[in-house]
Order: structure tokens, then sequence, then C-alpha cells
């Protein structure tokens, strides 16, 4: 934001409302996000069958399920990916017409509402079933994979952004994380967007050659199960992973996903706590650019964690998890409408490959340590058969 | 600088700029219509209306 | 472990072969020349769902729901050296309706993915005199496609009575018919005279010769335990079907003018019996055809052929066929239509509207598909109505896939847009005996997944059956279980749906569990073994647990398991007999069966309600409108009603207390007899064994009984130590507990034996003559208990009885001494634990006892502080087994088990809330009542199994009996 808009709406606030501004200004950019919006996905009390999400289904059909896996599921197909795709065609090839950005801007206001909607989506609970020791493996794996990949960012010189969004997205195993990390990160959209296809590529990678490197180990295939799903990652990734190993380790898969899934808050948090102390702790160095502009610890993270913890208290049921989560498709679908129109195609290639180095040095870093820390715990009977 | 003709109109607005008092206000816009929304349907859902 | 349990599947499989075979149920090595009737093989692959295969509901004009399916199917194929072959009628699209389309309801039909209307059906009655089948197998009817099953025989004093089906070219089948020629007709039981409540068993057997069921009709001549003889067999033949492939055009009749019709004017000129109806050119100048119409309305007898003609005006020349209907908004609430729910497609205002139908196809039974000679088509009735249920469109040729013919395409399919095949089989990677890759692809151009699950073994036929159509079911018939409980996947667990309102059921009785509940084949510790009885009989004994109507209360945090919701069930194969020296397990010990105590309950002037499914948005049934028929025994229920020429049919079914249903559904209807020149057939009253019911009036909503009466079980008595069998003559002494048995005499002429017994100190403490075993008691024999028990002697728990099949070898009797018998009660509490309640079964048929049930009486709270329930103790205080709750939130069931100790090893199951479970319902162990509850999952688990194979979710909407109701709910239970 320059100056002279800071100034401009400094001049016209009245209360914190003024940011959505006036009716008249929005509507072409909220109506642009709302057809992007159900134009991409499936959404909540929207009967419209033209969407991506289901032209991409029907591509699914014609090519057929690889190891069991839809192929646009395997290139992580959601939500989230949908709009943006939608976004980035029309604002690449139509451009962004002037009388839209103010509507875009609600951004802004949505990205943080949606996350704090995802807090009760992450009933830690549910994960307790694995027993001890996988969930620690997943654990350690989380923050061990998000601290070696910003040691990596530091190591090839990368935009500690760029290289914090992809800490989130692989430490995670879903790079919906790096788009929630944008807002805490600061980071620019098309450093999103290269991180996350990053991701995505080394999980397509990692999901081809980790039952090959792990076959000569003989891990058990309720264990592989376990690897596939820390170390792939990505949903139906890891799925196409196990199941490439055997029709147990598949199913183990889809049983240990949950205990990556519902730690992936602390994946974000982790890595803006991280950078953002760094920063503290360096306020002049221009390398430093993660957070920068956030001077104290924002508000609506710490929402987000208190309702988080309100999920871990059980205080959501089951049917008001998934209301709530189908308004966070709502609000996702539109925010990433507006990021997709942000981003120009130039822009993300600019970002170069140097993030997918990181993305694979980190990722291949972790899948070693993963199969000796399983190998380990197996030989030394934590993790029983 | 050059406009970044994705993101900024002629009047030099940046719609993915946000910071100051502009990001407070939408963040706090954005977490009062979320905590609307989480009570709302969870209170709803506890009266059992869904 | 599942990797070995996979590679161990074919041994299992053929191991199953084995077992059915040594069974006495002998499959027929069938011809490969004719594959009608016969189902695909019995690994052949199930795809519940392929874009291009519809599942529609559809109304008719009468605002009748018809839930449509289609589905592709690949029969009788064979693999050698590198070549897939398939017979001629092997490889056959098929589209059903439920229940049937008839000509002048404007009913919906699938064709080929197309939303068609059948307009019009030539049909007939087939008749076939002096048929027979032998015991076990499926015969040709001729050379129809059809065949007969005679599944299997079954007897009464020792006399035979059979179960069998007419199985139609697709494999098939309404329902499995019983029929004798050597008991009393149905019509029979109004004979006798008979007081209310519990009364004596009947003497008499009923089981008719003749089977009645609408339009088909089965006349036994000679039922035998190896052979059925049919007199005679009719059943329903369709010879032409038209169809309309475009919605029709719905118009105002405005009388004595005309209304336009693209460029064609069709008046309608007012006539004293109809309309005259006439169609020209543009100007009116140039008649194409006039003829005098009726309008049509709901009265069902109008489909008749004979009468049909007065309905329609159809010009082939301009493609269209011209109905009046009567707007269907003024048929709501009439007499006639009772169900009709509003008004369907294009009818606006107006009462008399033009139903112009247009571009018709023309299909005949055995004749090629109109668009594709390589394919003919079969028209398949409804056996009731006679009316289509399914079409079949199948290869004329046999096909060949080999390496340079990898692709079979279906028939081409009519289009708006593009005529093109309907479907494309491809078999690749054909490599020896066996086929590593094979998929269909619709004209959508989606394809399945690869149809063999293990390449690497690949598979040694290409059989499949892809869509959901109901006819799976009648198809699985002999395999569904078997591909239940195939291991290779490990416990299929299907997540729940966690709502705010999860079913609460405050007493399980009579129902069935959860349609999701897992299936657990086999736990070490339950038994499931072949015993033999007196006359050698193979006969299986087997133990089971289930716990239906279980729910977790998310408010308060606990699992509730109803009364009667946690039961222990032992079953034989068939129901166990008295006097036959039969054995069954009690809670894993080896039981003799000794005696029961049995009669019949008979209710008079009963009122019955339909049955309309109402859940209360929970998916969770109330049977209300159910009649109780004893305390805990059964209840008997109205399922649905149907019209014959607007003849009410009722529908009933007689649940046991375990929840499962007694035999198939009972038909009734008045009016529908044959002397009165009707088309339809069927019985007015209802009489099948011991159970039979009287209706004073059968109407569609309401059946008013002026008498019903079935078996009831009061007591059974048995030991756990093995009886022994004696030889005594007159004056010889045998030890029996605590008493010394003495023969007194023996008269062989009179077939008798008197038995005195004597206690320790010489006293003599009750005497008894056995018998006379004569002519008149045999043939009532075993299961008359007033004349079994004169072949018994029974002083407290001394229990002896007279070999009724070779009672005196050289002068001497031969005797079984039992000791330390012990009598369980209905409705009281077990011996060995008084938290379970005893519970036994009785079969309608015959009053023997069926299954002994243990459940509890009182609800079981399991929760976080009490994860642990321990089942039915047994002699020695330990539990049969252990409801385990390994992790429970309060609101989702995270894990849970089911454990048993045997020989101090601990066995337990898989984890039961693999996927998040919203209650414990499970059925462990394979017994007839656990049958019978898979058969009603069935599909909705088949469908399902393919989710769990590859990690997906379930489906949204679950496949059933009649396709696309969102789950199961609505199946006739």
């Amino acid at each position: 934001m320059n100056n002279a808009q800071a100034i401009a709406y400094d001049v016209r606030r009245k209360s914190f409302l003024t940011s959505l501004y006036t009716f008249r200004e929005v509507l072409p950019g909220l109506l642009a996000m709302f057809f992007i919006a159900i134009f991409s996905n499936n959404l909540a009390g929207v009967p419209n069958p033209f969407t991506l999400e289901n032209l991409f289904q029907w591509l699914d059909w014609v090519i057929g399920p690889l190891n069991h896996q839809p192929f646009f599921q395997i290139l992580n197909s959601n939500f989230v990916w949908n709009p943006i795709l939608l976004g980035l065609i029309i604002g690449n090839i139509f451009g962004v017409p002037d009388s839209w950005k103010r509507g875009l801007s609600y951004i802004h206001m949505l990205m943080p509402l949606g996350i704090i909607m995802l807090g009760p989506h992450f009933m830690i609970f549910h994960a307790f079933k694995l027993g001890f020791w996988p969930i620690l493996i997943i654990v350690v794996s989380l923050f061990l994979t998000a601290t070696v990949t910003l040691w990596f960012t530091k190591l090839f010189r990368l935009d500690d952004r760029h290289g914090s969004i992809i800490a989130g997205g692989l430490s995670t195993g879903d790079p919906h994380a790096g788009v929630i990390l944008m807002p805490l990160i600061k980071a620019k959209g098309y450093q999103v967007m290269n991180a996350s296809i990053g991701v995505i590529l080394f999980g397509i990678i990692a999901m081809l050659i980790l039952p090959l490197i792990a076959a000569p180990f003989n891990i058990p295939e309720k264990y592989m199960g376990l690897v596939a799903a820390v170390g792939v990652g990505n949903g139906s990734q890891s799925l196409y992973a196990a199941y490439a190993s055997s029709y147990e380790a598949g199913r183990y898969a889809y049983w240990f996903d949950v205990g990556r899934h519902v730690i992936m808050p602390a994946g974000f948090i982790y890595v803006f706590l991280v950078m953002f102390i760094r920063k503290l702790r360096n306020p002049e160095d221009p390398n430093i650019r993660a957070t920068r502009g956030i001077n104290k610890f924002p508000v609506w993270l710490g929402v987000f964690i208190f309702i988080w913890v309100l999920a871990c208290l059980h205080l959501f049921k089951e049917p008001a998890h998934h209301a709530i989560f189908n308004m966070v498709k709502w609000d996702f679908s539109l925010a990433a409408a507006a990021l997709g129109l942000s981003i120009s195609f130039r822009d993300i290639i600019g970002a170069g490959v140097r993030g997918f180095v990181v993305t694979c040095a980190a990722g291949l870093l972790r899948i070693v340590f993963l199969l000796a820390a399983i190998l380990l715990c197996i030989k030394t009977g934590l993790l029983t058969v | 600088m050059e406009r970044n003709q994705h993101t900024t109109d002629l009047d030099g607005f940046d719609y993915m700029a946000n910071s100051g008092i502009e990001e407070k206000d939408r963040d706090l816009s954005g977490m009062l219509i979320a905590l609307i929304i989480i009570a709302v349907l969870t209170f709803f859902q506890y009266l059992g209306l869904y | 472990m599942i990797h070995c349990l996979k590679k161990l599947f074919p041994f299992f499989c053929v191991l199953v072969a084995f077992i059915l075979m040594t069974d006495g149920r002998i499959r027929q090595a069938y011809a490969l020349d004719d594959p009608h009737g016969l189902e695909p093989a019995d690994d052949m692959t199930f795809f519940p769902h392929l874009p291009g295969l519809r599942n529609k509901v559809f109304k008719n004009y009468l605002g009748q729901g018809k839930s449509l399916s289609e589905a592709v199917v690949l029969r009788g194929s064979e693999i050698s050296d590198g070549k897939a072959t398939v017979p001629a009628g092997g490889l056959f699209y098929l589209s059903e309706t439920s229940g049937d389309a008839a000509p002048l309801r404007r009913d919906p039909f699938l064709l080929l993915g197309e939303h068609t209307y059948l307009v019009d059906l030539e049909s007939s009655t087939y008749t076939v005199k002096d048929f027979s089948v032998k015991g076990g197998r499926k015969a040709q009817v001729e050379d129809t496609g059809y065949r007969m099953w005679y599944d299997y025989a079954t007897d009464h004093y020792e006399k035979p009575y059979a179960e069998l089906a007419l199985i139609s070219p697709s494999g098939g089948w309404p329902l499995e018919f019983p029929i004798a020629s050597v008991f009393a007709e149905r019509e029979e039981i109004r004979t006798i005279k008979i007081g209310e409540g519990y009364v004596e068993q009947l003497e008499k057997f009923c089981m008719d010769k003749e089977y009645l069921y609408g339009a088909s009709r089965f006349v036994a001549k000679n039922i035998t335990y190896d052979e059925a003889q049919f007199e005679s067999i009719e059943f329903p033949w369709i010879t032409e079907a038209t169809f309309s492939m475009h919605r029709p055009i719905v118009m105002d009749v405005r009388q004595d003018d005309y209304r336009l019709y693209f460029d064609k004017r069709i008046y309608a000129f007012r006539r004293p019996d109809g309309f005259l109806v006439r169609v020209t050119g543009f100007t009116g100048g140039k008649v194409y055809a006039e003829k005098l119409i009726k309008p049509i309305t709901a009265q069902g007898y109008k489909s008749m052929c004979k009468k049909k003609d007065d309905y329609h005006l159809t010009i082939p020349d301009l493609d269209i066929r011209i109905e009046i209907m009567v707007q269907p908004l003024h048929l709501k609430n009439s007499d006639f239509v009772p169900w009709s729910t509003g008004k369907s497609h294009g009818f606006q205002e107006g009462v008399l509207n033009f139903v112009v139908y247009r571009r018709l196809i023309n299909v005949r039974h055995g004749e090629p598909w109109p668009l594709d000679k390589r394919y003919k088509v079969l028209l398949e009735p409804n056996m009731m109505t006679g009316m289509l249920q399914r079409l079949l469109i199948e290869n004329a040729e046999p096909i060949t896939f080999d390496k340079d013919h990898n692709t079979c395409t279906g028939p081409v399919k009519w289009s708006n847009f593009w005529n093109r095949p309907a479907f494309k089989v491809v078999v690749d990677k054909l490599d020896g005996n066996v086929v590593r890759e094979q998929y269909l692809r619709d004209y959508f151009f989606a394809r399945t997944e690869n149809m063999v699950f293990w390449p690497k073994e690949g598979r040694h036929n290409i059989d499949f059956f892809i869509g959901s159509s109901p006819v799976l079911e009648p198809i699985l018939e002999d395999t569904f279980l078997t591909r239940l409980a195939d291991p290779s996947f490990g416990t299929v667990v299907e997540e729940s749906q966690f709502t705010s309102y999860p079913k609460v059921i405050s007493d399980s009785s009579f129902y069935e569990p959860d349609h999701t509940a897992p299936f657990v084949p086999r736990l070490d510790g339950l038994m499931r073994k072949y015993t033999r009885d007196r006359k050698k009989n193979r006969l299986i004994s087997a133990e089971s647990i289930f716990i239906r109507g279980s729910y977790v209360d998310y408010r308060n945090g606990k699992i509730i398991i109803p009364p009667a919701g946690l039961c222990y069930s032992s079953r034989n194969s068939r129901n166990m007999r008295t006097l036959s020296g039969e054995e069954f397990y009690m809670l894993g010990e080896k039981a003799y069966l000794a005696s029961f105590r049995s009669s019949t309950i008979v209710r008079k002037n009963v009122h019955l309600d339909f049955w309309k499914n109402q859940p209360m948005g929970d998916g969770n049934l109330m049977y209300w409108q159910d009649e109780l028929l004893g305390i805990r025994n059964k209840t008997l229920r109205m399922t649905d009603h149907c019209y014959l020429d607007d003849r009410p049919v009722g529908e009933m079914s007689l649940m046991k207390y375990s929840g499962n249903r007694w035999g198939a559904h009972f038909l009734i209807a008045q009016g529908l007899d044959r002397d009165t020149g009707n088309r339809y057939l069927m019985p007015e009253i209802f009489a099948e064994g011991a159970t039979w019911i009287i209706p004073e009036y059968v109407g569609s909503n309401y059946l008013k009984i002026r008498e019903f009466g079935t078996p009831s079980i009061e007591s059974f008595s048995f030991t756990y130590k093995k009886p022994k069998e004696t030889l005594m003559g007159a004056g010889e002494h045998a030890k029996i507990g605590a008493y010394d048995l003495q023969c007194a005499s023996i008269d062989p002429d009179a077939k008798t034996v008197a038995l005195v017994l004597i206690d320790e100190t010489g006293k003599e403490v009750a005497s008894k003559t056995l018998g006379p075993l004569d002519e008149g008691a045999i043939g009532l024999l075993p299961q008359y208990l007033p004349v079994a028990e004169k072949m018994q002697f029974t002083h407290e728990d001394i229990h002896v009885e007279l070999d009724i099949y070779d009672p005196f070898k050289e002068g001497k009797a031969r005797l079984y001494l039992y000791s330390q018998i012990q009598m369980l009660k209905r409705d009281t509490p077990f011996e060995f634990d008084d938290r379970f309640m005893v519970r036994p079964d009785v079969c309608g048929h015959c009053y023997q006892l069926n299954e002994v049930l243990l459940d509890n009486p009182a609800p079981i709270i399991l929760d976080k502080d009490h994860p642990v329930y321990e089942g039915p103790k047994r002699k020695d205080g330990t539990p049969l087994f252990r409801i385990v709750i390994d992790h429970f939130d309060g609101e989702m069931i995270h894990a849970w088990h089911m454990e048993t100790i045997e020989d101090d090893e601990l066995h337990s199951t898989d984890n039961l809330a693999f996927r998040p479970r919203n209650n414990i319902d499970v059925l462990i162990g394979v017994t007839g009542t656990i049958e019978g509850f898979l058969r009603l999952s069935m599909l909705p688990r088949l469908g399902f199994m393919e989710s769990w194979r590859i990690s997906s979710h379930g489906p949204e909407t679950k496949l059933s009996g009649s396709v696309n109701t969102g789950g199961s709910a609505h199946i006739r239970r």
C-alpha cells in the first residue's frame, strides 16, 4: 500500500466499517468473485452444475483413476485451487477491470474470516486413536520439515516469504496452508502460487519415488501408510504412493492422514512465529521480508487459536463443524477468486525454480529422516505391527 | 513504478495492498463476521435447528 | 496380513465352492452356449457407478415415482490362450424400472441413457406343460431363455416341499416360491375351527401345489427331493414394445376444434363414447387419419391387449401417437389413484389433454435392436403384472477379445445429436489364461477403474456387473455372502453420518441392525461347525453376535444399546427338530436338543394398517402399525400394496423377534380367482405350513384380518452331556443320571416300549410306555409334538426317547438317554448370567426350534468411564465376548472392537470404527439371521465396498433395492 492510499483511507475513515467501502464501489468486484466462485466449486446452496470442479470430475472419469486416485485430485484440485485457476485465466486473458478492484479488496477481510472459521475443522482428539508414537512422528515431522525448509531457504538465498510459504505447505502436507500463511507472512500472490506449484510437483515426484525408495526396507504395510501420509502428504498424492506399495498401505494412509490433518494449524502458526520473531530480532535487515508490516501478534490469529482450542474441547459437534466448513468453502472460494485475478503468469514464472529446489531438498530430507525414524521405531518395538 | 494492472486501478488503489489502519479494520470486520457465523451455526446446532 | 489374506482369497473361494457342492447344492456345469438366466462368475467385478449408466426417479402420468436404473453386464466368459470369449447373450445392457412400465400411463423408461416413455406393449402368456427340474439345477424352460431353479427342498412329516424360482434371461427373479404336491391345499385352512390366543399345535400342514403370482401360475404335479415336476408353468410374455424417445407434447383438447401440432391440425370431435380425433395437414385439407378414441384414466384393465386400441391413434407415417388424458390434478384424491401426487410435466389447465408422443421406436422380443443389428432385444415382464420390467440388449453373436481385438463396442444408442455406441468394453493385457486389465467406457467417455483388482494375479474371466440395478440382488443370491465375507479388504467399516438427531430406539425388539453395521464373518470363539443328526444329515451349527439399535447420545457422551440390542444367536442351517438327535452350540459349548414346548398363537379380527414408512428425519424407521402375535414372538406388518386390474393386492411380512423376516412377503388379493376370467390370479388367503391369514377385506392401505395364526415357542430343553444310544431288551437296565432305567416290556407289533425309572433306593419314581410308533404316528413325526411326546419319557433332568427311524433291533428297543437336562423358558433370565434373557424363536412352518437368542432386558450404557461390557457369561463365569470401546470422543466412536478369549488366547476383531461411527451395531459370525440382515442391505454394502477399497468417501446417495432413495430406509422389510 502506498502512502497516498493509506492517507486517503485515513481521511475517509469513519469507523472500521469504512474498510468495506460503499456498496456501489464494491458490487462489481463482489459479483466477479461470486461468479468465479460459483463456476469453480459446487458450493452449498448453489445448484449450478457447470463448475470447474465438475469439469475436472468428468475429466477424472475420462482419464480413469491412477492407483485409485483421480488425476485432478493428484494435482490437488480443490475448493481453493479451482477459483484461483479460473481467476488466473480470466485475469491473464481479459485483465481485471478497475471497477472490480474495490470489491476484490474484500480478500483481506475474507482471509482472516475463513481462517478463523477453519478452527472447528481441526479437532485434535480425532487423532488420538492413532496411538502415541505415530502421533509423535507426525508432530516431529511437521516441525522438523518446517525448520529444515526455512533453513534451506536461507541456504539457497530464497526470498524468505517464498520460503515460509513452502515451509507451511510442505510441513503440513497441504498447499492450502500456503494460502493461509499468505496474510501472516505478507507474501506476494505469485510467491504463493509458485510455492504451491512447487509443493504439488514435489508431491508428484515423492509419490512416484517413495514406494521405490521404501521397498528395500520391508516396512510393514500398515506403516507404509504412515510413511506415505507424512512423507508425501497432499491427500490423494499420499494415497497414490501408499496404494502403489500395497492395498493395506493405502488403507492405513487414509487412517493416519487424520493425524497430519488435525495438527495442520500448528504448522502454519509455527512458521509464522519463527519468521515473526526473526523479524522482530532483525528489524532493519532488508533481506528479512517475511511478516514485514506486522508489528504485533495479529489479533485474528489469536482468535483462530482460541476457536481451535474450543474445537479441541469439543464445543463444536459434527453437524456444526460441517456447516461451518461449508461457509469456509464459500469464503475461500471468494477470496481465492480475488487472489487468482491478482496474479500474472509472468510473475509466477519470474519467481523462478529456486523455491522448487528448496522444496525438493527439504522434502527428500524429510523422507530420509522419516524412513529412518519409522525403521527405528519398528526395530525397537515402539511401533507394533 | 509501473502500475500492476491486475491489482491497481487508475487512482492508484492497489487491492492486494493491505496495511495500516485499513488492514486492522479489515481484520476486525473479518473477525466479527467469522465469530458471528461460528456462534450462530453452533448455537443453532445446539438448539437442534439443523 | 491382508496381503496374505488376499493371496488366500482364491483358496477361500475354492473352499466355499467345495462346501456348497458337498452341501448338496451342487452347482450345475452349464453349457457355455446359453448364458440366459445365469449369473456372471462368482468373482465377477461389481462397480456401482459409471456416469453413463443412469439412476433416476421419474414420475409417470399418475405421479407415481419409478426408480429407473441401467447396468451393463457380462457373463459366461472364458479365457484361454490369450483369448477371451463371450457367448451370445453374454454381454448385455439392462434397463430396469421399479414395478413395471405399462401402456397408457406415460411410464418412464431408460433406453441406453435416454429418458423415454413406454407407450405400447404386446403381451401374452407363455405356457409350458409337463416340465421338470432336478434338485439344485437351473433348467432351461424350452428355448425361452428362462430357467426354473430348484433351489432346495426340505421336509415336513418326512415329506418334501420345495423352494423354486423362475429366472428371467437377465438372471432376475421376484421371489422364491414354496410348493409341494403332498400337503393340504391352502383353502383347507378355512375348515379349521380354532379358538383365539395360545392354542394347541395344528396337525394340518398347508402347502399348496399351485402357486399364484398375478400373471404367473405354477402347478406342481409331483415334488420330490430330487426333482420337481410341474403340470404347467405359465408366465407373461412380451412380444413387442414401443417407446417414445421424447417427452410428449401435451395440449388442451378443444372440442369440435383443432390444436396445431407443428404443421398438423389435431381435431377432437365430441361423440357419445369418446372423441373422434382427426389429424389433418396445416390447412385442414388433407386428412392423415381419424379414429374414435376414449380418454385415458387410471383404471388398469385398459392396458389389456384387446382394450388398449380404444385409447390411442397411432400414425406410423407421421411418427406420432395421440392419446387423450385427464389432467392428473383431477385424479388427485380420487378413489382410483389415492397415491397421485400432482400434475406431471406438460399439464397446465383444462381437464382433457392431447398427449402426443413422437420419435417412436418399436422393438420386438428376440429381434435385432433397430439401431445395431449386432445386438438383439429381450423384453422381460414383471412376473406379477405382465408389464415391462426390464429391457435387455444383448450380443447376438459370440465375442472374442484377443491381442488384436481388445475392444468391443456396445449397441448404438439413439441420441438427439449423435447416435453412437452406448459403451465400449476394453480387454487389455490378456496373458495366457488370465486378464490383467479391463474396463468399460460409456458414451460420455467416462471409464471404470481396472476391473482386475489384483493385476499381478489376473482374473480367469472377464465377467462384470456395472451399474446399480436392483436385479443384482437375485443375481447375487448364491454369492453375496461370499462377496461380503471376502477378507481381501479387511473388515469394511462405513462411516456414519453425524447429525443433530441421530437415531434413538427405546427397544430393539423386532429391529434389524443398522444397514451400515460392519460385518465380521469370522471371530475365533464363535462356533461354526458341521454336525450330523440321527439320519446322518449334515447340518451347520453356528453362533453369531449382533448389536441392533445402538446409538450415541452425544449430548451426554454415552453409547447406548437399548433393551434387546445386544444379541447372541445360535442357529443351525435349518430348524432344530426334536427326536432327531440334533446338536447346537450354546455359548461355545455343544448342546443336545431334547424337546421344546410350542403352540399356536391365533388372533382374530385384526386391523392392520399399511406401514407407511415415515422415518423421523434420522433414517430410523418406526413400526407403530405392527400387530404383535404373542409376546416377543412375531409381528405382522403390511409392507406394500399394488393393484391388479384395480383390485388391491396386499403385501405383508411376518417379522421375527430377531428383526429377520420369516420367508418371502405374503401376497393376498380378493376376487382374483381363476373362475371369473381374470387375467391375473392371486390367492385370497395365505397358508403356508402352520402360518395362515384369512382376510375379511383387502384394501389398498388397510387389511382386516378375520383370522391369523402362527406358531410360538415357550421353552426348550437340552443337555450339554452327549446322549447315550442304547439297545434295551425287556427287563434290561441302564444307568441314567442318578436313576436306573428299566425296560419293562417291548411290544414290537404294537411298537411300544414300557419304561420304568427307579431311584437309588430302588423306588419306582416314574414310568411311561413309549409309542405306539405306528403308521399314523410316523406320518406326523418328528414335527407334531403331541405324537413326538409319546416317544419321549421325561422326568426331572432325565429324558429318554425312542429312535423313530430305526426303533427295534432283534427284539430290543433303540433308545437315547439324556441326562442333566435343563429347560430354558422364554423371557426368563439365562441360567449363568441374569443380565441376559432367553428368547427362543420358532419356525413359522413347523413349530420346531429355529433359533436360540440371548439378549439384554435392560439398556447397556458405555462411555469413557465404562468402555468395556462383557457379553453373556458361561458356566465358568467367563464371558463369551467383550465389547471394548477404545476411543470415543463423546460424539464419534473412533475405535472399538469385540474380543473373545478361547483357550487362553485373545481374539479380536479389527477396529470396527476404522471410519468414525455413531453406533456400535455389528454383525459377527454367519447364521441364517445374519444372512437375512445382509440380504436386506446387500446392495448398499456392496456399493460401499467399492469406496472402501479405494479409500474414498462413501457415496452420498446410496444404492439399495430400488435405487436412489438415499439409503435403505425404504426397503420393504
